[in-house]
């Protein structure tokens, strides 16, 4: 810690907001400082009041109902009792703040010049126009855009999710702010941008002196760009201390359990199923009910045993594009020249960033889609062209779990019926049958069969995701196709997840198609692993060799660009990309 | 590198409540409620909302129970008491025991205030001395019987159609869109003055106010249906990209299933919500017909058609017109603010 006097004291700070049901503790006694030129990491899961707690610090509560107490102090003034003017010529100029999501924290009416402009001249009513726009030239250029004097009267849509919020990141830094305050600054970005991005911020701290507050979910995310951290749960910060020291001896049960499900890319996927069933089996005899390990079946399947379950040959997705010259439509590959087999009782993990394709590809699979080209076999039934009406029979076979169980969810619609909906559209009449089965079912994946008659709301985003995965299950189907099945969810809930997930592929002898994004969580569940980019696959292999011995450049790009949980590995990583990105220039 | 150990178990409670940020307290009931349960509570909450839907149920229950009321309170709505009125000026008789002109004046002395009385609440009609508060009773009824009527026809044809072109989409979709526009560029109110005027009594097997009835809300649900329709459509759209319909096609739900099992349950909210509002507007129109005269017959009674006989007394008798005015502008009045009041309850945006 560089400097004597913090740059920011806040002191049991406490923000409720008022309900119907009475008030709400968002954050309840939260202390921290942070030195000048020092960084600090909020990291914590979904309601644990991070984001409220950075807002506070903006002083951007003014005007809602929130109640706050306690003591804020950002470079010397109190943000609980600045009059409004004071907190206007605070932000911006003593702190500035990088929002989650650079889509939306851009105005898309003005050119990016025009708004680093006008922040600059916010602050500084008599700087000259000429001024501000070379100010906005030099913090352009300071984050790594290119061609900075060109790019200056781009509009926002025509930057890319990573350039964009680099233009934000220039906002921010328009005024040579002593802090800058990033919430969840990379969250709405792929892995390989996530990594430039903190590089950036890492980079701009130490080269201007200012002090970082990055707000995250994930521990791996600030592990690598922060000195302290401050762990989060129910508004409170439950441990606080030396990067190093927090994510080397945990004091607190709950980071020690944080720390536990936070998915490791150097994990196998023989390592985690041997824990996971390990696991499993000391759970259960605890609970008296014994599961002899033998039952489990054979660890990795053969693949040249018999038939393949699924083959996919060559198939390809094509989009219509609108917006070409004269309004013609052009032609968008989503996926293009794709062949795998799948055997049974196997997980083929497919991982890609964002507009890599996998979704397409796995819709396609589950025949959502109708692929443009090429070749899907089922058990040996070709099912490419295949209409609805005699596809419904084979729907029990195949099944999906989508990502986000929010939306994959009727809210309108009992869970019960949601779950019991696939018998019934399968024909199945008697209603008392069907709701034995979806108890029974709902007693499986680990909630109450007394949730039958609850709306879905009513639950959290794991347990939504459990409900999801009982309704793909209901039928018994053969192969589950997951389409980012946790990567909505919190860690811990993630980590349930993926168990339930493992014990169910034990228990049913279930095949999946994995796909996400998140390369470690691939890693753990898969015995293969695709790896996609722009539609096609780059790698296929097995998962262990993938990721120990990647044969493609993307590949290891994307390796390379996986935060670590270990602090000095994360730093010495980053010093590796660093110098590989020297040497490119 | 050590594979993860146990997974926090208390992370996740079987509880827990839905939302991130739940107070601790009455997290148990928040559990079960349903979306409906919810709005409910929170309506009952809105004070502006609960006075209007509570003079809403009272409107709706004088309609129903008009002769009651009639008979309770008043008269028959056409019974004539031209006994009680003077004849020259029409208004009714100050004294109705003495109608010889007070000395030195030419005309017997007439009531102030239209004759509001004991048995006439609201006082006499001019002219006829027709029960005014049982006229504007049964005015009720007739208002709300065509305002729900046309408004049922605007859902039921709003809705299929809507649903259909935003499920379908392609060239259903344009066709039922262009549709609605060429609706919706229809001048509504010259169309119902021609077409009552041309279709004949007997049409359909319907004569008199019940051919009018008729006739009226077939126009108004007939030209009204587009705004249901938009709105249907709009939410359809963005719902069948949601991920329980894919969902439930995985499934093999056929199209039937996935439109009327899982998309409508979603649209009864502002459907509900946008009929409260469109009741409003049909009771202004049918007010407005027969304002001009193409409405409801006489005798019976219609808040129009006696706005529209009250203009000519406007300077003499101002009661005559403030009467029906005012059972419109409640009426109207009460079922916005309750149709309001309903799309903030439902509306999760709105959350207090």
């Amino acid at each position: 810690m560089a400097s004597t006097e913090p740059v920011v004291r806040v002191d049991d700070l406490r923000v409720a907001f008022p309900t119907m049901d009475g008030d709400v503790q968002a954050v309840n006694g939260l202390s921290f400082e942070v030195p000048a030129g020092g960084a600090l990491g909020i990291v914590g899961e979904s309601g644990s009041g991070k984001s409220v707690t950075s807002l506070a610090l903006m002083g951007l509560h003014r005007g809602s109902r929130a109640k706050i107490t306690g003591a804020i102090e950002v470079a010397g003034q109190n943000v609980v009792t600045a009059t409004d003017k004071q907190l206007r010529a605070m932000r911006g100029n003593d702190i500035a703040m990088v929002f989650q999501d650079p889509m939306q924290s851009l105005h898309p009416q003005y050119t990016i010049g025009n708004q680093l402009v006008e922040a600059y001249r916010v602050h500084h009513p008599k700087a000259s126009k000429s001024v501000a726009l070379k100010r906005a030239v030099e913090a352009l250029d300071r984050v790594g855009i290119p061609q900075p004097e060109k790019r200056i009267n781009s509009y926002p849509h025509e930057f890319s999710g990573g350039m964009r919020q680099r233009v934000v990141i220039a906002m921010g830094l328009m005024c040579d702010p002593k802090v800058l305050l990033a919430d969840e600054p990379t969250t709405a970005l792929d892995v390989t941008v996530q990594a430039r991005i903190l590089d950036l911020l890492d980079e701009l701290r130490r080269d201007l002196g200012m002090a970082l507050i990055l707000v995250s979910h994930d521990l791996a995310v600030v592990a690598g760009s922060v000195d302290e951290v401050v762990v989060m749960r129910h508004g409170v910060a439950v441990e606080r201390g030396d990067v190093r020291t927090v994510l080397s001896e945990p004091e607190h049960p709950y980071t020690r359990a944080l720390l536990a499900a936070v998915p490791r890319v150097e994990v196998s996927r023989a390592q985690r199923r041997a824990q996971d069933r390990a696991d499993r089996v000391e759970k259960e005899q605890r609970a008296g009910t014994v599961t002899d390990p033998a039952r489990f079946e054979a660890f990795t399947p053969v693949p040249t045993d018999g038939e393949p379950l699924l083959q996919v040959e060559d198939v390809a997705q094509r989009f219509k594009v609108r917006g070409g010259a004269m309004g013609r439509s052009t032609d968008f590959w989503a996926v293009n020249g794709v062949s795998f087999d799948l055997y049974k009782g196997e997980t083929l993990g497919i991982v890609g960033e964002s507009g890599s394709g996998k979704s397409t590809l796995s819709r396609m699979v589950m025949r959502l889609l109708e692929p443009t080209r090429g070749r899907v076999v089922f058990e040996g039934r070709d099912i490419t062209h295949m209409s609805e009406r005699a596809l419904r029979p084979l729907r029990r076979d195949v099944q999906m779990v989508f990502q986000n169980p929010y939306s994959s969810l009727n809210p309108r619609v009992t869970v019960g019926d949601a779950i019991g909906t696939a018998l019934r559209v399968q024909g199945e009449r008697d209603t008392k049958k069907i709701k034995r089965e979806v108890q029974e079912l709902l007693d499986r994946v680990g909630l109450q069969p007394g949730h039958y008659n609850r709306f879905p709301h009513a639950f959290s985003g794991g347990q939504r995701q459990r409900i999801a995965i009982a309704r793909a299950l209901i039928l018994k189907p053969k192969l589950i196709i997951c389409d980012e099945p946790v990567s909505a969810l919190d860690v811990s809930t993630q980590d349930q997840v993926l168990r339930l997930l493992s014990e169910l592929q034990d228990d049913f002898g279930l095949t999946y198609i994995f796909v996400a994004h998140d390369l470690a969580v691939v890693r753990q569940v898969s015995d293969r692993v695709a790896v996609m980019r722009k539609g096609e696959v780059v790698e296929l292999g097995d998962s262990d060799s993938i990721y120990e011995n990647p044969q493609s450049e993307y590949t290891r790009q994307l390796l390379a660009a996986a935060p670590l949980l270990d602090p000095d590995e994360a730093r010495s990583q980053r010093a590796e990309r660093e110098a590989l990105r020297a040497q490119a220039v | 590198m050590s594979a993860p150990s146990h997974a926090p178990e208390s992370a996740e409670q079987p509880e827990a409540a839905a939302a991130g940020v739940k107070a601790p307290g009455g997290r148990g009931d928040a559990d079960s409620r349903s979306l409906r349960q919810i709005a409910w509570q929170r309506l009952r909450k809105d004070k502006v909302a609960m006075v209007s839907g509570v003079i809403v149920v009272l409107l709706i229950l004088a309609a129903i129970f008009a002769p009651l009321l009639a008979k309770w309170f008043g008269q028959p709505p056409t019974q004539f008491n031209q006994d009680l009125m003077e004849p020259n000026s029409g208004l009714p008789y100050a004294d109705p025991n003495n109608t010889d002109p007070a000395p030195g004046e030419m005309l017997p002395a007439v009531d102030n205030w239209g004759g509001i009385s004991g048995d006439h609440l609201l006082g006499l009609e001019p002219k006829t001395g027709r029960d005014l508060f049982s006229r504007i009773v049964y005015g009720a009824q007739i208002s709300l019987l065509v305002a729900f009527l046309s408004t049922l026809l605007c859902v039921a044809l709003g809705t299929l159609l809507g649903i259909i072109a935003g499920y379908k989409g392609g060239w259903i979709d344009t066709v039922i869109s262009r549709a609605m526009d060429i609706f919706l560029a229809f001048p509504l109110m010259l169309f119902a003055i021609a077409l009552v005027g041309v279709i004949p009594s007997g049409f359909l097997g319907l004569e008199g106010n019940g051919l009018r009835v008729g006739v009226i809300v077939f126009i108004i649900g007939f030209f009204n249906w587009p705004y249901i329709a938009r709105i249907v459509r709009g939410q359809t759209l963005s719902l069948r990209e949601r991920e329980f319909v894919e969902a439930a096609r995985s499934l093999g739900a056929s199209n039937r299933h996935i439109l009327f099992r899982e998309i409508l349950p979603n649209l009864i909210t502002p459907i509900l919500v946008y009929s409260t509002l469109l009741i409003p507007t049909n009771i202004l129109f049918e007010a407005a017909l027969s304002f001009l005269g193409v409405g409801i017959n006489p005798p019976t009674p219609s808040w129009g058609k006696m706005l529209s006989e009250a203009v000519d007394y406007y300077a003499t008798a101002p009661y005559f017109i403030l009467f029906p005015g005012l059972a419109i502008f409640i009426t109207v009045l009460a079922f916005n603010l309750f149709g309001d009041g309903l799309r903030d309850a439902f509306d999760p945006k709105t959350s207090d």
